[in-house]
């Protein structure tokens, strides 16, 4: 009887210690279920980040570039060539309205700038020819030390000779230099002989149109090469 | 009557020499293992019979179940009062052994199912993070997101048209006297360009120009030396000066330098610029016009 009891004590107690064992196992198992899903999302997450971090934005723009020109720019054409009827003449006639109190303040500017350029360009001449003359004879140094000991003890005083045949080489080539530029020089007084033109008197429509487009010029500067 | 007192008797007796072999006997006290504290409370790992569970009410016999084999005080109690006898107490143990197998078993099985499932989670959830992930590296492929951009802007194009054929109509006299400011605001920075443009012509120009100069001067030396011992013509300073003029413009012609200044490659704005004014205003560009209205305005946006 005793001993029957013992063993029912015994497997009582075997029963607690199972129980407690697969208590510790129910445990295991939600701490492994919580750190693998925790791993799972923590891989996730780094590997979004990396794809965000390895991300090609050359190739995008490359991308983007080539869709825009085939599909894009189209679209926008057509919108824009929907547009011109639409807005320009009110513009163009607010230009033309705005012009008698636009134009003298235009006039007054491009005097200011006319006269600014024309420095500028005379410096920059004198300092492009001055730097050029100055490379040439470093070039020929032996043949222009040559040249000054012949003329030396003669009728005239060799420095002064050769001082005055440089000046008026110098002279001739900034005139040429002046001259080859001349046109390119005079972009900014045109502008204001443009301006003026219409400022004095009834402005025609056609004058007006040609000016806005130099002006236009002159806000978006273009290139040859079409910049 | 006597029967029954005669029955009782042997049930003392027999209690009373289980109470000694349990009290007397080296047999392993059942302890409590110490993880039975986290026991659920939705799940009790054993369900006490009714009449330990009036016992368990009073605080001062709380006991946990092991206790019942291990405490000496319990059977010094129910030496006192009559309490259970030992077949009672036999069949509760019986009774507590096949409720903890039970909740044993229980448990085991829950913690099988809880294996499955939570495999079975995992994976799920495992195949669709790998789904996920690759559908993000579709979706974040240059081409993928060039796509979608160009998508959003093809349908947002048509609405910006209407959008600025109102702000244009609307706002003509802003946008004209906003572009009046701008030309004004433009023109010091359009003279530093104009001059920027042409350095590299001229200085290329210049360099022919004093490569021709010196050339010319050193030819008067050739010249004097080919008079031999009689230089004395050549030896007046104006004469010298009349000889260089001469060589000067035979040096180099106007077509040369022009031609020198376009393959350099410069002045290109100036000349482009010069094209526009003698050109004037032509059909073809309206466009370029009806741009500059925009940019007009996007300057007004940004600010």
């Amino acid at each position: 009887m005793a001993d029957d009891r013992a063993d029912k004590e015994l497997r009582s107690a075997d029963h607690l210690k199972h129980l407690s064992a697969e208590r510790s196992r129910q445990n295991r198992i939600r701490t492994v279920l919580g750190s693998g899903i925790f791993a799972l999302f923590l891989i996730f997450a780094m590997t979004i980040a990396q794809q965000f971090r390895s991300f090609d934005s050359a190739r995008l723009e490359v991308k983007m570039n080539a869709r825009a020109s085939a599909s894009l720019w189209p679209i926008v054409s057509e919108e824009l060539d929907a547009l011109i009827p639409k807005v320009l003449p009110p513009l163009d006639a607010t230009f033309r309205a705005e012009s008698p109190r636009y134009l003298p303040r235009l006039v007054q500017h491009l005097e200011v700038e006319v006269e600014r350029y024309s420095e500028d360009a005379e410096e920059q001449g004198d300092r492009i020819l001055d730097a050029a003359l100055e490379q040439a004879l470093e070039a020929r140094s032996e043949e222009i030390a040559a040249l000054q000991g012949s003329l030396d003890g003669e009728e005239t005083r060799s420095d002064g000779s050769f001082d005055a045949m440089v000046e008026r080489a110098q002279g001739w080539a900034r005139a040429e230099l002046d001259h080859v530029f001349g046109d390119e020089d005079s972009v900014l007084d045109r502008l204001r002989e443009k301006a003026l033109q219409s400022a004095n008197g009834e402005p025609s429509a056609e004058n007006l149109d040609d000016l806005l487009m130099s002006l236009i010029a002159v806000v978006n500067p273009k290139t040859e090469q079409g910049g | 009557m006597s029967e029954q007192n005669l029955g009782s008797d042997v049930h003392e007796e027999e209690e009373e020499a289980v109470l000694q072999s349990v009290a007397s006997e080296n047999t392993e006290p059942l302890t409590v293992p110490p993880d039975l504290g986290v026991l659920d409370e939705e799940e009790p790992a054993f369900v006490a019979p009714p009449e330990m569970m009036e016992e368990e009410e009073e605080p001062e016999e709380e006991e946990s179940p092991a206790d019942i084999f291990t405490h000496p005080e319990g059977l010094e109690e129910e030496e006192e009062d009559p309490g259970p006898t030992a077949a009672e107490l036999e069949k509760e143990l019986q009774g507590l052994s096949q409720v903890l197998e039970a909740q044993v078993e229980r448990l085991r099985a829950k913690n099988r199912r809880a294996i499955l499932s939570s495999s079975l989670f995992i994976i799920l959830v495992a195949i669709y993070m790998v789904w996920a992930g690759g559908a993000l590296k579709t979706a974040f492929r240059p081409e993928a997101v060039a796509d979608a951009a160009t998508g959003v802007a093809e349908k947002a194009i048509p609405q910006a048209a209407e959008s600025l054929e109102l702000m244009l109509e609307d706002g003509a006299y802003d946008v004209v006297d906003r572009f009046g400011e701008r030309v004004l605001v433009t023109l010091p920075a359009y003279r530093e360009a104009l001059v920027e443009d042409l350095e590299a012509a001229k200085k290329a120009v210049a360099d022919l120009l004093a490569a021709r100069v010196v050339e010319a001067v050193l030819a008067l030396e050739s010249s004097q030396q080919a008079n031999g011992g009689d230089p004395a013509p050549d030896r007046n300073l104006d004469n010298l000066l009349l000889k260089l003029d001469q060589r000067l413009a035979a040096s180099v012609s106007d077509e040369s330098l022009m031609q020198l200044k376009t393959s350099v490659g410069g002045a290109s704005l100036s000349r482009s610029a010069l094209e526009q004014m003698a050109l004037g205003r032509q059909p073809r560009h309206d466009r370029e016009i009806l741009l500059s209205w925009l940019s007009m305005i996007a300057e007004r946006t940004d600010r």
